[in-house]
């Protein structure tokens, strides 16, 4: 194998691909990052198994072949070396990097040793932005927690219909809905489960990327891939495993009505949360009470150790006066993932849920469940 | 007869046994992490005229033994067996052993990390094919003799679905146990006949499904779906009332399931005949069966209630404060509960153990607040709904017989529970003389001593007003 890159794009590739390989296994092989040259591309493939990240690098190929070398020692040894083009080389196994006053020589392992990575049919298949994906998925992702117990709500539901796709989260404590349009609308409807991890990965990498993103969809497998015409831009694409089973019918969850809803200044919300939290004590309890006469909202929080505390806040109000407690690092979780100034807060009496939704924009709605009184 | 001593060439294989043989062979050709990494979770699901498939755990599983084993694992399933010409690989549902794991574990109520207090949504317990939710289950439900006729008319049903009790019908009032003894029904015959086609939904549910189908012409198609079902349960059929169109799809549905032996279950917080604006032929289809009661618990079946409740959530409290609560909240079990959780979460965030004294103190706004919390404008409003009448009716100057009698209803309540004089009764439906209102009150009060349907009619409104408030 002989190529020559920029070391730019080396760079950048083998920084997003290196992280997947550094989660232990019993299996050295995939420590590596697999380098492949072939045509006018130089293709870094790396896989934990569950996700799997390859990209494309547009560069001057001398002789096609192929070496797999450990992808972070690779990645540490690339950002320190400061040129803008990097000759590689393989020889017995090992990659040679040249630069005009530098060589170095890393030790490779067998690249027949590296997982053959599995084709995904290409037949079903939609279209989305890729910021708004990344976008989108990171507004949901912290929500699940790894739970081997329920194994279909660890992972982040994505359900394609009627032109729309929409991402689910939940811990059975709160879920979190996105709603995106589709660049492209789709025939069919699609939905499947995917690990959390792998969705971080998707975010990671594509929130830097620009353009399509097209995702094919396997019974097995599900395929993240730029659709770039540019051949200067790296054409990158991640698959993963999906969970199996059956996602629940989380529409039940979404309440179809309220006894009040309030409108309210996010930051100063935020600011107050974060203060009750401190007084919250173990139970991370917090009161919010509605006081539609006086169109203000009243925040609670005591515990034996820290003291008291107590806030109004000016809202606007609608419905009915009411008392209900909510874990605050929940809700902060909740409108962290808000834009907007204004949030709105509707609330449901005997232990319903609380419901958080972004003024002026439909596409989000995180709802959680109260602290029994 | 066996033949014991057969010779070994003519054994045949099991296909666990091939495969242990393909595994002990392959483990000294590879590494130790290539071969936990690649054949774990393996194993053979079929071998049909010599074609062996082999199931494997993912796609990259199937990759690397369909290119880099399959000749190896041929070559020595030949030598087991002549007859297999070919070996190939799937990428199957987890393993058998692991499914079944999960299942178990599914069935098992998720429990929460954080605070007890900490809700949770319900409907991810939920199973979606039959909407039941598996934390209510026959062991849960605590049996005495307020509710031992629906709970053994329910378990009968549930060991021979269709055939025994068809339709059953449970009534009893809010927080009493009627929505537990559906589900754990259910269940139960989910868990008994795992082919039956179980589905429970409440009739709000229903109707909007219904409608919904009406405004999108599919009436038909929900029909389908419903007539293919075994189990149908319906909760809180009471909301049905009044609403026409959905009552004559709900009685052909019903008719259709019925006529074919399928078990329909329901439950409601009154009797049929006193379920008002409901049709007479779907009336009579709800008294065809078995008709059980709910009725209030005593105080020995209310401390027994909390005690399992104790006991199922790990609660240590003392006796006396059982009694307490058992004694203060008597026609609601749900009420009773959250008063026990209230003070199990107090105790659990404060270390301390609670006694009597505190006890009382925390539930004391609990306890009285119900009484305050009537007043004439819920009054109004409970018996309206009940009877199925817009609250102005209820003040009109009318002798319509079906606004007297729930107007006299109103006035008894606010007589009874608020102690209202009766000037002041009468002023407030149209400036009635009092004299209106003491008659009105002395005749629901006889007549309750007389017709027990009324009294039933009145304790459910009453129960009602309390559970609302």
């Amino acid at each position: 194998m002989k190529a020559e890159i920029l070391k730019d794009l080396f760079k950048k590739a083998l920084t997003a691909s290196e992280k997947i390989t550094r989660k232990a296994s019993s299996l050295p092989a995939l420590q590596n990052v697999l380098i492949n040259a072939e045509g006018s591309f130089l293709e870094l493939t790396t896989t934990n198994l569950e996700t799997t990240v390859r990209w494309w690098i547009l560069a001057k190929i001398g002789k096609k072949g192929h070496v797999a070398v450990p992808a972070t020692f690779l990645a540490n040894v690339v950002s320190l070396i400061p040129v803008e083009k990097l000759e590689l080389q393989e020889e017995n196994q090992n990659l040679i990097i040249t630069t005009p006053d530098q060589k170095v020589q890393i030790q490779g392992q067998d690249p027949s040793e590296f997982p053959i990575i599995p084709k995904v049919s290409k037949n079903d298949s939609w279209k989305i932005d890729t910021l708004k994906l990344s976008q989108g998925l990171s507004q949901v992702v912290d929500v699940p927690s790894v739970s081997q117990i329920r194994p279909e709500i660890s992972g982040i539901y994505l359900f394609v219909k009627a032109g729309l796709l929409k991402i689910v989260a939940t811990d059975s404590f709160r879920l979190a809905e996105k709603t995106i349009k589709l660049s492209q609308e789709s025939p069919r409807e699609y939905s499947f489960i995917m690990p959390q991890a792998a969705a971080r990965e998707v975010i990671s990498i594509f929130s830097q990327e620009s353009g399509d993103i097209t995702v094919y969809c396997n019974p097995n497998q599900v395929l993240f891939e730029t659709a770039n015409q540019d051949a200067s831009q790296p054409q990158i694409n991640i698959m993963s495993r999906l969970i199996d089973g059956e996602y629940p019918n989380y529409q039940e969850i979404i309440p179809k009505k309220f006894v009040s809803r309030l409108v309210v200044n996010k930051e100063e919300l935020v600011s107050q949360i974060k203060k009750a939290g401190l007084f919250s004590g173990r139970t991370a309890e917090v009161q919010f009470s509605v006081l539609p006469k006086e169109g203000k909202l009243k925040l609670f929080s005591q515990s034996v150790e820290a003291g008291k505390n107590e806030a109004v806040l000016p809202c606007k109000t609608e419905g009915e006066a009411i008392n209900v407690s909510f874990n605050h690092k929940f809700l902060l979780d909740g409108l962290n993932n808000i834009k907007s100034s204004e949030v709105e807060l509707e609330l449901s009496e005997n232990d319903g849920p609380g419901v958080l939704k972004p003024v002026g924009d439909n596409s989000f709605i995180y709802i959680l469940m109260p602290v029994k009184q | 007869m066996p033949d014991i001593l057969a010779p070994e060439q003519t054994k045949e294989y099991s296909n666990e046994e091939l495969w242990q043989a393909v595994l002990a062979q392959i483990q000294f050709n590879v590494s130790r992490a290539n071969f936990a990494t690649w054949f774990r979770n393996t194993k053979i699901i079929s071998n049909r005229n010599g074609e062996i498939l082999v199931s494997v755990p993912s796609s990259f599983s199937q990759e690397w033994l369909s290119n880099k084993y399959q000749s190896a694992i041929l070559k020595i399933l030949r030598e087991l067996d002549r007859g297999i010409r070919l070996v190939e690989f799937t990428v199957g549902a987890a393993d058998e052993t692991a499914k079944k794991e999960n299942d178990s574990a599914r069935l098992a109520p998720f429990v929460p990390p954080a605070a007890e207090s900490q809700q949770q949504f319900q409907e991810l317990n939920v199973n979606q094919k039959t909407n039941l939710n598996n934390k209510y289950t026959f062991e849960s439900f605590v049996v005495g003799e307020f509710n031992e006729l629906a709970h053994a008319a329910s378990w009968a049903v549930a060991e021979a679905p269709g055939i025994t009790y068809n339709p059953l019908f449970v009534y009893g009032g809010v927080g009493l146990g009627k929505t537990h003894l559906l589900q754990a029904t259910g269940n139960r015959i989910s868990g008994l006949f795992p082919k039956l086609r179980v589905l429970y939904s409440n009739s709000e549910r229903l109707v909007s499904r219904i409608i919904e189908a009406i405004k999108n012409q599919t009436i038909s198609e929900l029909k389908n779906s419903l007539n293919k079902i075994d189990v149908l349960i319906v909760d809180d059929v009471q909301f049905l009332a009044g609403k026409d169109k959905t009552q004559e799809e709900f009685f052909h549905i019903f008719n259709t399931l019925f006529q074919n032996q399928k078990q329909i279950i329901l439950s409601s917080d009154r009797p049929p005949n006193a379920i008002p604006a409901l049709e007479d032929r779907l009336r009579s289809r709800f008294e065809g069966g078995m008709i059980a009661d709910i009725s209030f618990p005593t105080l020995e079946s209310r401390i027994a209630i909390l005690k399992a409740k104790c006991e199922q959530n790990e609660i240590s409290l003392a006796e006396d404060i059982l009694e307490h609560i058992a004694a203060n909240i008597q026609k609601n079990i749900r009420d009773m509960e959250g008063a026990l959780n209230r003070i199990a979460v107090l105790q659990k965030i404060n270390k301390t153990t609670i006694d009597l004294a505190g006890a009382k103190k925390l539930l004391h706004n609990s306890l009285v607040a119900p009484k305050k919390a009537t007043n004439f404008k819920k009054i109004i409003q409970a018996v309206a709904s009940f009877y199925d009448l817009n609250k102005e009716d209820m003040l009109l100057t009318t002798r319509r017989k079906e606004i007297v009698k729930p107007r006299q209803i109103a006035m008894y309540l606010l007589r009874q529970e608020l102690q209202e004089s009766f000037p002041s009764i009468g002023r407030r439906f149209q400036g009635k003389d009092h004299t209106t209102a003491i008659y009105a009150f002395e005749k629901i009060a006889k007549k309750i001593e007389e017709a027990p349907s009324l009294a039933t009619e009145v304790t459910l409104i009453t129960q009602r007003l309390s559970s609302e408030a």
